[in-house]
């Protein structure tokens, strides 16, 4: 009995060590963000690096955020993301929802064909490319336009094969119910098929935002005009503005990932749906 | 009877119209953006295409190819991208394997650990080079002044070319492993239990259980996590852009940051495609053996 505990008190406290591996960079983001400048380096040598500036009252935590907000455009960053991403989620779960149940539920000539070209597509590594893409943008006239930087991001096959899988798996019987009520494919669609399909739009729709909110070198490659710049971009260049300071650089990176974390904490189990159906089927 | 119906009516053309409907927007978006800068790339790598002179486009044959042999820097990126993925692909994956085993059993604790290890997941690529570069500055860096409380030297981590390409692989084991993890888990949920319940009737330890069962029944999730892991590592640019600039002396300079640089920094379209056609060719050789090797095993 007593071997049983010591094991899994073992157990416990090499899982605890494990996580604070992958846990202290980021606490030690969110603590540094609050605290002045000098007291980081002060800190660096000893456990009180992971911990909060208790010592300092409150009403100061916020300075490094102030300052690093005045001294960059972090706001429009934030709506230039938050803009991006919600045209990109719209869009892409329209188009892609749409091809995928045309893929799932009907029957056409080419079905074939096309299914093997998205499975080819999704095995072979697209990222070399980046610089034809940037030709086709600019032959297209839509560089340094939202246009540009959303239009490649739309159309996923990866998504489409996600929605396939589970249009699938939604029963026929529920469609042929209203096709004898006259209901035409369409309607059928918007009224019927959607409305079902809530935890799949839910799973792709955060993948989708995620992706978008932390994309770079697309945005870097796209844009020439700052004002244009998502924050993944100002981060960058805020990192390369003289002079850098930490507690800054911290308060800006914590406030690009504290969205993405509380819509993980919200949203895990869509998140987890998504990563586990890629995996299995 | 209604089977011989069916027959009939395998394709109607109002349902094919409908389908391809439905489908158009996809497939145009596709063509253009995904299918189109393949072909692109195929016919730019044989012309001289400059970026800001699109009508001075001649064909030069394999002039790119012949300059591509002789370029120190394709050379050499090349390697550093296969270093990457040879030291990130065993790391990578098998830290998730090994989280997935130890959290595999259901309670509250497992999940809280679950969630540390997904957590550096959702950072993007940008938020997180950016932290380490400062975690690891050699001068002012939390790592470095743990290092010497142990009593162990500093290290230069980023700024020595040879450490640089190892700290970069470590960062980015860091953030992904918990996605894959996350992978092997839906994996493992799979597997019955009624396998391992026989298994120790037959009296099949622990290592015999994981051994054949475990292991077998996570064939396919091993082939998705090990070539989705894989194309993900060839495509690095964004951790050694931010971190690095691609140096010390090109030690991080990898394939797709100098196709990055030649193409759309120095504007010289027609190399940089070359480059990425030899390179996408490498890279889908190497994972179709992949495939063929965890399939035949």
């Amino acid at each position: 009995m007593t071997v049983k505990i010591v094991k899994s008190g073992l157990y416990y406290m090499f899982l605890c060590g494990l996580a604070f591996l992958f846990l202290f960079p980021i606490i030690w983001m969110v603590v540094s963000s609050f605290k002045p400048e000098a007291m980081i380096a002060t800190d660096l040598k000893t456990i009180q690096a992971l911990l909060p500036p208790l010592d300092i009252p409150i009403s100061q935590w916020l300075d490094p955020y102030k300052t690093v907000f005045s001294r960059f455009d972090l706001i429009r960053g934030i709506g230039n993301s938050l803009l991006y991403g919600t045209i990109v989620v719209t869009l892409s779960i329209l188009v892609n929802s749409l091809a995928a149940y045309a893929l799932a539920k009907m029957n056409f000539p080419g079905k074939g064909v096309i299914f093997s070209i998205i499975i080819l597509i999704m095995i072979v590594p697209m990222e070399t490319g980046i610089v034809p893409l940037f030709v086709i943008v600019n032959r297209l006239g839509i560089v340094n336009t939202i246009a540009g930087l959303v239009a490649p991001a739309i159309a996923s096959v990866f998504n489409i094969f996600l929605f396939r899988q589970f249009f699938i798996g939604i029963p026929k019987s529920l469609e042929e119910a209203s096709v004898i009520d006259g209901a035409g494919k369409i309607r059928i669609f918007f009224s019927i098929i959607l409305p079902l399909s809530k935890p799949i739009i839910a799973t792709v729709s955060i993948l989708t935002f995620i992706g978008s909110w932390n994309d770079f070198l697309w945005p870097v490659i796209i844009f020439t005009d700052n004002k244009r710049m998502p924050l993944q971009v100002i981060l960058n260049v805020l990192n390369n503005t003289e002079p850098v300071y930490t507690n800054e650089i911290m308060a800006a990176l914590t406030v690009s990932t504290i969205p993405i974390i509380l819509i993980y904490a919200f949203f895990q189990k869509y998140i987890v749906e998504g990563v586990a159906h890629t995996g299995i089927k | 009877m209604k089977s011989k119906k069916l027959l009939f009516r395998k394709y109607t053309i109002r349902e094919t119209l409908m389908a391809y409907g439905f489908m158009a927007p996809a497939i145009i978006l596709v063509a253009i953006f995904v299918l189109g800068p393949i072909i692109a790339s195929i016919s730019f790598a044989f012309t001289d295409y400059y970026l800001l002179k699109p009508n001075e486009i001649d064909y030069i044959g394999l002039e790119n190819f012949k300059y591509i042999v002789e370029d120190d820097l394709v050379l050499k990126s090349f390697i550093n991208t296969f270093k990457f993925v040879a030291m990130v692909i065993p790391l990578q994956v098998g830290t998730a394997l090994g989280l997935a085993l130890l959290v595999n059993k259901p309670n509250k604790f497992n999940s809280l650990f679950k969630v540390s290890f997904f957590a550096p997941v959702v950072m993007s690529l940008v938020v997180m080079s950016i932290l380490w570069m400062v975690i690891l500055n050699p001068e002012s860096g939390i790592l470095n002044s743990f290092l010497v409380k142990i009593g162990l030297p500093k290290q230069p981590f980023l700024t020595s070319a040879t450490q640089a390409m190892p700290t970069i692989v470590v960062a980015s084991a860091w953030q992904g492993a918990g996605y894959q993890m996350m992978i092997f888990l839906a994996g493992l949920k799979n597997i019955p239990a009624n396998l391992y319940e026989a298994a120790s009737i037959d009296g099949a330890n622990k290592w015999k259980q994981f051994r054949f069962i475990t292991l077998p029944s996570l064939r396919n999730t091993s082939v998705f996590v090990f070539i989705t892991t894989l194309i993900g590592a060839f495509k690095l640019i964004v951790q050694p852009m931010v971190m690095t600039s691609g140096g010390p002396k090109n030690s991080t300079l990898t394939i797709v940051y100098y196709i990055y640089q030649t193409g759309v920094r120095y504007r010289n379209v027609g190399y940089a495609s070359a480059i990425g056609l030899i390179f996408t060719i490498i890279v889908t050789i190497f994972i179709l053996m992949q495939r063929r090797l965890l399939k035949e095993e």
